[in-house]
């Protein structure tokens, strides 16, 4: 039986589960933030740029990194990549630039 | 306060005199003084030393006749009230303790593990195991009743006569006095477990098993 | 001038002791004369992985408190003429040493020997510390865990504030089976997330087991991890040496009659 199962096993997926899951670990680790004030930033900043665009929630990505400050020190750095399908009729003075 | 005082120590008796008095009154008191306290001070073999006023070589001398007229006590030496008089005391009443040591121990109940362990200025008698790592360190000898796979080091004040004695000897090192063995590195699978005996011969570290003839040649 | 190598990995278990003994051990079959120093006090392990648990008698914390001179605390190896052990103190703990005093240790070694290495303790507390204070350069290692790769980047987070001039990762235990059924990250998701040089990966072998069962590192031997610990040796020396390759298949026959 064994032989079989691995013959015609399924890929596994944990892998990048693992992947995915230190990810996101790291990022609070590294900002100091814990995930979950993450998680409220990321969802109030999307709820802010909703009032004037529409948003791809699915190709969206948010991430604290550490970027070189002025001094040369590595401080943390929130990145994000907010793609925008179209904007909305009510905002005609707001400019909202896509990264 | 009393012109002339005797004091005892671990280190014998001094005698504390006066530095106001002159030296006959002194003499005279002293050998009073001496004469009543004679019974307490009783017989011992003693050292003697002197403090408060100067005395010359000579009138140390009075002082030390007077002490045995009037007294039982024999002066076996004298002593500087100096540290360093008294370091050299302190040693050597500690190698007399050493000595004597060797026959008393202490006795400990359980096993030692890794990074435990037990010392004493006695011998030492131990109910259990020395896993890895423990050890053991006495001034005397060493008895474990049990495995000893840790280190023992006996006579660690530098008695060469002591001995270390186990149900099971699989040490990683055993130290006598100043001399270190450590296990081979490759074990003796066919070694039988037996009561074994490691002690000094002609300076390096025997081991073998008890036997009667090893028993009495044993010096406690 | 010899170098300072700190091993270090935050979290425990994932193979700092057995690869301070192997590249240690692999630096002295390329003929370097190396010094392995123990930091963890109170749980050392080196001296057995090493096999000289039974030729110690001072300690680290002896040199530190000036009971023994450096000289008499070193054990030689019993096989390689270059190879030192300086072990660490059993019955003491961390507070024993301070991070100033392994400093002025280093710089006394470093004259004597080509490469001091310097097994570090698990955790980021006192040992730490101590460990990476005379250090010049580290090795992280970790194994392909989400557990040992977070621990792994706090470290390096904590080496770039200590001003570690080169810091460099090791996967260690790497099984490349898992890794193709897609139950194990790669190394290359390793050093992704980790974003490092990457100086080795040992893969996952049975005969670090029984290396460490004999008290005899590995290294330079014909087994993979063997291999790649030789790998890395040559690498610290400054010699460009392509990775192994993993993947390769064994003989059917070898699959079906070998051991290894």
């Amino acid at each position: 039986m064994a032989f079989w199962d691995n013959f015609f096993k399924k890929k596994s997926d944990s892998a990048s589960n693992a992947v995915n899951r230190i990810k996101f670990v790291l990022q609070s680790d590294r900002s100091g933030l814990p995930p979950e004030t993450l998680e409220k930033i990321k969802n109030d900043i999307i709820s802010v740029l909703s009032k004037y665009v529409d948003i791809d929630t699915k190709e969206l990505d948010f991430n604290i990194t550490k970027a070189p400050s002025e001094g040369g020190e590595l401080t943390p750095a929130l990145c994000a990549n907010i793609p925008i399908k179209g904007v909305k009729r009510a905002s005609n003075n707001d400019k909202v630039s896509k990264e | 306060m009393s012109s002339v005082m005797i004091k005892g120590s671990k280190n014998g008796i001094t005698l504390v005199l006066s530095e106001t008095e002159e030296y006959d009154v002194l003499k005279e008191k002293a050998g009073k003084k001496f004469k009543e306290s004679a019974k307490f001070l009783g017989n011992a073999k003693t050292a003697i030393s002197f403090e408060g006023k100067k005395l010359t070589e000579e009138q140390k001398e009075e002082m030390i006749k007077i002490i045995t007229e009037n007294t039982e006590l024999e002066i076996v030496c004298m002593l500087d009230s100096s540290e360093e008089g008294n370091a050299k005391f302190a040693q050597a009443v500690e190698k007399k303790i050493n000595e004597m040591t060797a026959a008393n121990a202490r006795i400990y109940k359980g096993n030692l593990r890794s990074g435990q362990s037990l010392e004493s200025d006695a011998g030492l008698i131990v109910l259990g195991d020395v896993n890895p790592g423990a050890g053991l360190i006495s001034k005397g000898n060493i008895i474990v009743l049990g495995s000893l796979r840790g280190t023992a080091w006996a006579g660690a004040g530098g008695n060469e006569n002591c001995f270390v004695i186990c149900s099971d000897m699989v040490p990683m090192q055993i130290r006598i006095a100043d001399i270190i063995a450590r296990s081979p590195d490759h074990k003796d699978k066919k070694d039988v477990r037996d009561i074994k005996i490691a002690y000094l011969e002609k300076g390096s570290i025997v081991i073998s098993p008890l036997s009667k003839e090893i028993i009495s040649g044993l010096v406690l | 001038m010899g170098e300072v190598i700190v091993v270090t990995s935050g979290k425990g278990g994932v193979g700092k002791t057995t690869t301070t003994a192997n590249v240690g051990t692999g630096l002295a079959k390329l003929d370097k004369k190396v010094v392995l120093i123990d930091t963890d006090i109170g749980l050392r392990n080196l001296d057995v992985v090493m096999g000289l648990e039974n030729r110690i008698v001072y300690n680290l914390v002896d040199v530190i408190e000036g009971n023994c001179k450096i000289k008499q605390a070193l054990i030689k190896d019993k096989r390689y003429p270059t190879l030192y052990l300086l072990p660490s103190a059993q019955t003491r703990d961390k507070s024993a040493v301070k991070p100033e005093e392994m400093k002025q240790l280093c710089e006394q070694l470093k004259p004597e020997f080509d490469y001091i290495i310097i097994d570090c303790p698990a955790g980021i507390e006192q040992g730490f510390e101590n460990a990476v204070a005379g250090a010049d350069r580290a090795l992280v290692v970790t194994t392909p865990e989400v557990s040992a790769v977070r621990d792994a980047d706090r470290i390096i987070g904590l080496l770039e504030a200590h001003e570690m001039k080169k810091t460099d990762l090791i996967v260690n235990r790497l099984r490349m089976d898992m890794v193709k059924t897609g139950d194990m990250m790669s190394s290359e998701d390793v050093v992704e997330i980790l974003a490092i040089n990457l100086i080795g990966i040992v893969p996952d072998d049975e005969g670090i087991i029984v290396a460490t069962n004999n008290g005899e590192p590995l290294v330079g031997n014909d087994t993979k991890a063997g291999q790649a610990y030789m790998n890395i040796c040559k690498r610290i020396i400054g010699e460009e040496v392509p990775f192994l390759d993993l993947n390769a298949k064994k003989g059917f026959f070898s699959r079906l009659f070998g051991r290894k």
